[in-house]
């Protein structure tokens, strides 16, 4: 039988628990702060790890969505084609790891909606979608980090 | 160069340089002792450096404290601090000198004694000053990382009040004018210029270390951008002013130092404001939100205007909130970020670690950019 990954991280962080921290003279404080965080991330990565390909793969969708309502809003009257056309490349990509296709698709955001600075309609109507769909996955992306123990709405202190 | 404070531009310049080097070794306290007898050899002759041993806490510097001993005997305390390759800010140590030494004898501050400020003796620019006695929060408190949501309580919480209030009244009304700051540029040539000189230098920051291309973050560079407010008054802004970061004796409740400097510039004394209201920065017991675990925001702001003589101006205040949770996404997720991938921290864990705080700080700017405040033409 292959040993799972939850076996293995279970053993790193008895390791560290049981032997490096224990080990550690009681001057070494950036060390047992550093075991304590690396023990910490160990075991939000272990809770999140068999979400974590569905997590990627809802924030890629996410990301198409707002591209799909971006390309949505009239842009006949504008000059910004080419870079219109490159999200669109981006949203309809197909090749790649989720997480570098969903990064492909927020630099052509970037580029638009810098070349789409100085015309004010255009923009603000990207604007809005763009705050409206970041505030719902902004909830998803702390509701995932709320282990981490920094958000007050999820940790209530 | 950036448009921006010359010293700040020349900083943002030398930092593009080291992006190439190694990675970080974080420095061994007999290493550290070694490089303390090698700068008090010239500095301090005759002087004995002993005890020496790193300090926990912090997210940006290396810190360790040591003894040194005089040839008569007398022996003192003192904390070196020094950067590592890349941090999870960009700051200067003669500033930090600068500023502590314009501060002594104005509030509790740490008196700096020695600097090293381009790294000649210790491996990155260093700065030392005396050791200060206090904690910065509870005994009994959880752990915290920098002392984020540190809970105070009663009785600290109305003891320390009346301090923090007055601390931040005598920064922001210090005469930075009759001051000795050769590391600081005013920026008077015009009401805009003190906040657009800080704009830039977050957004150089920003361009240079993004790990990943926000859309909010970039519709929150535009509008603070297009909506520079007039800074009425050009104050000192101390630029990390909460609780986790003064020193306090924890029997009286007096501070005995406020802390963590290196921010610090001239500018729009609203910035301070918006920093210490941010809800990261509080506590939230009950459904009841306290900034720094002291105040309720309006009970806050009201306070401030009585104790300092200051008028807020709710509009400026609006812009200083969108510009710290920008400012506070870029510490935390593009430069911590970047720092920990470049392997040039002593500390790349915790940066990981606290880069889990950006979607706050994003969903902070995306309701904050939605608020009516935010919207119609630019203002001012």
């Amino acid at each position: 039988m292959n040993p799972s990954v939850d076996d293995r991280l279970n053993s790193v962080l008895r390791a560290l628990q049981n032997v490096v921290l224990p080990a550690l003279p009681p001057q070494a404080s950036l060390a047992q702060e550093q075991v304590m965080l690396a023990m910490g991330h160990i075991q939000i990565i272990q809770a999140q790890l068999d979400a974590t390909p569905t997590f990627e793969a809802e924030e890629l969708a996410d990301l198409i969505d707002m591209s799909h309502q971006i390309l949505a809003i009239d842009s006949s009257s504008t000059s910004f084609q080419t870079q219109l056309a490159s999200l669109k490349d981006a949203m309809e990509a197909r090749e790649g790891h989720v997480r570098d296709r969903a990064e492909t698709i927020r630099s052509a955001i970037d580029v638009l909606l810098q070349a789409a600075h100085s015309d004010t309609p255009y923009h603000q109507a990207i604007r809005d979608v763009i705050l409206a769909s970041g505030r719902a996955r902004t909830e998803k992306d702390r509701q995932w980090f709320s282990a981490m123990g920094f958000d007050a709405a999820f940790t209530g202190a | 160069m950036i448009d921006t404070e010359p010293q700040l531009a020349e900083l943002l310049e030398k930092r593009k340089a080291r992006r190439c080097e190694p990675p970080y070794v974080p420095q061994e306290d007999g290493a550290v002792q070694g490089l303390l007898e090698a700068f008090f050899k010239t500095e301090a002759p005759g002087m004995t450096v002993s005890d020496v041993a790193r300090l926990g806490g912090g997210a940006s510097k290396e810190q360790f404290i040591f003894t040194l001993m005089g040839q008569d005997a007398s022996a003192k305390r003192y904390v070196l601090r020094m950067d590592p390759t890349e941090a999870i800010t960009e700051t200067s140590r003669s500033r930090e000198f600068e500023i502590l030494k314009a501060f002594q004898g104005v509030i509790p501050v740490p008196d700096p004694v020695w600097l090293d400020d381009d790294g000649s003796v210790f491996p990155r620019p260093a700065v030392i000053m005396e050791f200060v006695d206090g904690v910065t929060k509870p005994s009994n408190s959880s752990l915290k990382v920098t002392g984020l949501g540190t809970v105070l309580g009663d009785p600290l919480r109305d003891q320390i009040r009346p301090q923090y209030l007055d601390m931040l009244a005598k920064i922001h009304n210090f005469d930075w004018r009759g001051a000795d700051l050769p590391s600081f540029t005013a920026p008077t040539a015009d009401p805009k210029l003190p906040t657009r000189w800080l704009i830039q230098f977050w957004k150089e920051l920003l361009e240079q270390d993004a790990v990943t291309q926000e859309p909010v973050l970039r519709l929150a560079s535009q509008w603070l951008e297009d909506n520079v407010p007039d800074c009425e008054k050009i104050s000192v802004v101390h630029g990390d002013f909460r609780t986790g970061n003064y020193l306090f004796d924890e029997a009286s409740g007096q501070v005995t130092a406020l802390l963590d400097w290196e921010m610090c510039y001239l500018g729009d004394f609203h910035a301070d404001l918006g920093w210490l209201l941010q809800p990261v920065f509080g506590s939230n017991i009950d459904g009841l939100f306290r900034a720094s675990d002291i105040f309720e925001p309006e009970d806050f702001i009201a306070s401030y205007e009585t104790v300092s003589g200051n008028r807020v101006n709710r509009k400026t205040l609006h812009y200083f909130t969108v510009f710290n949770a920008w400012k506070s996404y870029i510490l935390v997720s593009a430069l911590g970020m970047m720092a920990a991938r470049q392997a040039h921290n002593h500390q790349d864990v915790l940066l990981t670690f606290l880069a889990a705080t950006g979607p706050m700080f994003v969903d902070d700017l995306a309701r904050l950019l939605s608020m009516p405040e935010s919207l119609g033409e630019a203002s001012q």
